[in-house]
C-alpha cells in the first residue's frame, strides 16, 4: 500500500535531478527511459527520498526496482514499518 | 567469431612500446614531498574518498589472480595464444606493480593526514581485500573493453579531485597517479584497437554487452559501496564515470575506420549513446 503523497514527492525529486517537465513523468515508467538519466543520477534521486523520509533502502531493492510505483512502494514500505510499535 | 586473439607480434610491440615507456616515468613513495602536508586543508568528504580508492587500488592482489586466469601461459592453448599471453604476462606485472604502488602511497598518506591510524587502514583493507572480484566478461576484448573503459574513469576520477583539493601532496599525488592511470587507459586503448582491427567488426556486440553490464570494481564487494560513491563523486565535483563511454566509443571508431567503415559501426555507436 502506498503512503499519500509519497508518490508525488518521488516525482518532485524526479523531475528536479532530472530536469525534466512534470508531464514527461509518469508513475509506471520506468526510471531508466527517462530522457537525461544516468545511473548515478537514479542513486541521487534515492539518496534524496532516503534523507526525505528518513529511511534507508536495501541495496537489493534499489538497483531492483525501476518505476516511481515501485520506489513508492518500498519506501511507504519502511515508512510503515517505522510506525509500527 | 573464430579467431580469438591478435597476433603475438602485435601484442609484443604493443606491450614493448608500453615498457619502453614506462621505464622512463618511475616513482615511488620516496619522491612525494610528505613533510608539505597539511592536513588541515583537506576536507572529510576528501579523506573518505581516499578511503575508498586505496581499498579499490588495493584489491590489485584479486584483480591479477583472475585476469591471468583469462590469458593462462600453459599447455592448454596453443602456441599462438601461449605467446599472445606470455606477452601480456609482461604488461601485467608492471601493471600490477603500479597499482599496488597507488594502494601504498594512499594507505601511506591516509596514516600522515590522520585519516585514520594505520590500524583501522589494515583491518580496513584486510576486510575489503579478502573479498573476491571477477571480470564480469569472459573474452579476451571484453576484458579490454572493460579496462579501457575502467581506466579512463580512474583517471578522469584522479584528475577531478586533484582540481577539487586544496592538500598540496594530495594534489601531487593525484596528479602522478592519474598519469599511470592515463598510460594504462592508452596501452588498453591500443590493444583494442588492434583487436578489432584483426578480428573484424563482428566482435563489435561483444563489446556492447560489457558496456550493458558495467559496474565499477568492487561495485558489488565493497560495503556501503552506492551510497559512498556518491560521497565520492561529490568529493570531486559531480564525477559520473559513465564519462569514459565516450572514450571507448572515439578507441572503437577510430579502430573499425582503419579496417573499414560500415552501417554496423554507426549501429553500434547510436546503440551506444543510447546506453
Amino acid at each position: 500500500m502506498i503512503q499519500p503523497g509519497i508518490e508525488d514527492a518521488i516525482k518532485k525529486i524526479v523531475q528536479s535531478t532530472l530536469n525534466l517537465p512534470e508531464s514527461e513523468i509518469d508513475s509506471s515508467t520506468n526510471l531508466r527511459d527517462l530522457p537525461g538519466v544516468e545511473s548515478i543520477k537514479i542513486l541521487r534521486i534515492v539518496a534524496s527520498l532516503e534523507k526525505k523520509f528518513d529511511v534507508r533502502l536495501d541495496d537489493q531493492v534499489v538497483f531492483r526496482v525501476s518505476t516511481i510505483e515501485e520506489l513508492a512502494g518500498a519506501v511507504s514500505k519502511l515508512v510503515e514499518e517505522r510506525r509500527t510499535p | 567469431m573464430n579467431k580469438t586473439h591478435i597476433q603475438p607480434e602485435r601484442m609484443r610491440r604493443l606491450v614493448t612500446d608500453y615498457i619502453e615507456r614506462w621505464e622512463t616515468k618511475p616513482w615511488g613513495a620516496v619522491d612525494i614531498p610528505w613533510e608539505q602536508l597539511q592536513a588541515d586543508r583537506l576536507t572529510e568528504t576528501q579523506g573518505s574518498a581516499i578511503r575508498f580508492v586505496t581499498l579499490i587500488e588495493d584489491h590489485v592482489p584479486g584483480y591479477i589472480q583472475d585476469v591471468l586466469k583469462h590469458f593462462p601461459a600453459d599447455e592448454s592453448v596453443s602456441p599462438s595464444q601461449f605467446m599472445h599471453n606470455r606477452e601480456l604476462f609482461r604488461f601485467f606485472m608492471r601493471w600490477a606493480q603500479e597499482e599496488d604502488r597507488h594502494a601504498d602511497v594512499f594507505g601511506r598518506y591516509q596514516v600522515r593526514a590522520g585519516i585514520q591510524s594505520e590500524e583501522a587502514l589494515h583491518a580496513e583493507l584486510c576486510r575489503q581485500g579478502r573479498k573476491t572480484w571477477r571480470f564480469p566478461r569472459e573474452l579476451p576484448v571484453q576484458i579490454f573493453t572493460y579496462t579501457v573503459i575502467q581506466e579512463k574513469a580512474t583517471q578522469l576520477y584522479y584528475q577531478m579531485l586533484g582540481r577539487a583539493v586544496d592538500e598540496p601532496v594530495l594534489k601531487v599525488l593525484l596528479n602522478r597517479i592519474q598519469k599511470d592511470e592515463a598510460r594504462h587507459f592508452a596501452f588498453y586503448a591500443s590493444i583494442l584497437e588492434a583487436y578489432i582491427e584483426e578480428l573484424g567488426q563482428d566482435i563489435l556486440p561483444a563489446i556492447q554487452e560489457v558496456l550493458h553490464s558495467f559496474k565499477m570494481p568492487l561495485a558489488e564487494q565493497l560495503d556501503n559501496y552506492w551510497r559512498w560513491s556518491l560521497e565520492v563523486s561529490d568529493a570531486a565535483g559531480g564525477y559520473d564515470h559513465t564519462a569514459a563511454y565516450t572514450e571507448l566509443v572515439r578507441v572503437v571508431q577510430r579502430a573499425a575506420n582503419a579496417s573499414s567503415s560500415s552501417q554496423k559501426l554507426a549501429d553500434w555507436v547510436r546503440a551506444v549513446r543510447a546506453t
